[in-house]
């Protein structure tokens, strides 16, 4: 009587199955954009992007174009529930957070004369459940927050 | 198979979008689909609107561990 699986239930076997080759990739997931555009509520926290899932960021930016200063208010860049960045806009400033990956969030543009803010998400933050993208607005006023973060979702 | 592999939430000048991202039937066929405007989904609500667009009973729909929605049926 036989007994046990059949011989075709078996593990990757290059020479039984006459494979030429095995390919162990990274799997990478496809990649995605959610460009967000928001008036945003003062003195509070606004969340611009939620996304649940698995995967990466690749990089994206969040801009602010204000009529009055917006430098004490903060971008914030959520991973899997954690706060990783909430840092305003005249701290990275001041102590020039400008390269990518000094921070999760770094600085690309401050004037405070022309009231145009910009941050840059640093590339390779992988996330195991979220990301959120947030923004508290600190000047008692409701700027329009654009967001365009680029991840890849496995 | 119908995999769910993310829901993505973004604000648009006061609406707020509802997207889904699935493979389909291999592991490697993403999709995204728009599943609203201004809904706040759970996952009832999600496995029924993927079961209708593909045309599957909602057994068909694989829902991932790591995905949790909050404030619904997780």
């Amino acid at each position: 009587m036989s007994s046990g699986l059949p011989d075709y239930y078996r593990g990757i076997d290059v020479t039984y199955q006459t494979l030429s080759e095995i390919i162990n990739r990274p799997k990478y997931g496809a990649a995605n954009t959610a460009p967000a555009a928001e008036i945003v509520n003062a003195n509070a926290l606004t969340e611009i992007v939620a996304v649940e899932g698995k995967g990466m960021l690749y990089g994206g930016s969040l801009n602010i174009s204000a009529n009055s200063t917006q430098r004490m208010s903060v971008p914030i860049l959520e991973v899997d529930g954690v706060r990783l960045t909430e840092i305003s806009f005249f701290v990275l400033n001041l102590f020039k957070e400008r390269v990518e990956h000094c921070k999760p969030l770094y600085l690309l543009s401050y004037n405070n004369v022309t009231f145009v803010y910009t941050v840059g998400i640093s590339n390779g933050i992988t996330f195991e459940s979220s990301f959120r993208v947030l923004y508290y607005e600190n000047h008692g006023s409701t700027p329009v927050v654009w967001a365009g973060p680029i991840y890849a979702l496995v | 198979m119908i995999e769910l592999r993310g829901i993505v939430r973004f604000k648009d000048h006061g609406h707020e979008n509802v997207d889904l991202v699935v493979t389909e039937n291999r592991p490697d066929n993403y999709k995204t689909i728009r599943m609203g405007v201004d809904i706040k989904p759970n996952k009832g609500m999600i496995i029924t609107f993927l079961g209708k667009y593909y045309g599957v009973p909602p057994g068909e729909i694989a829902w991932p561990a790591h995905i949790t929605l909050k404030g619904g049926d997780s």
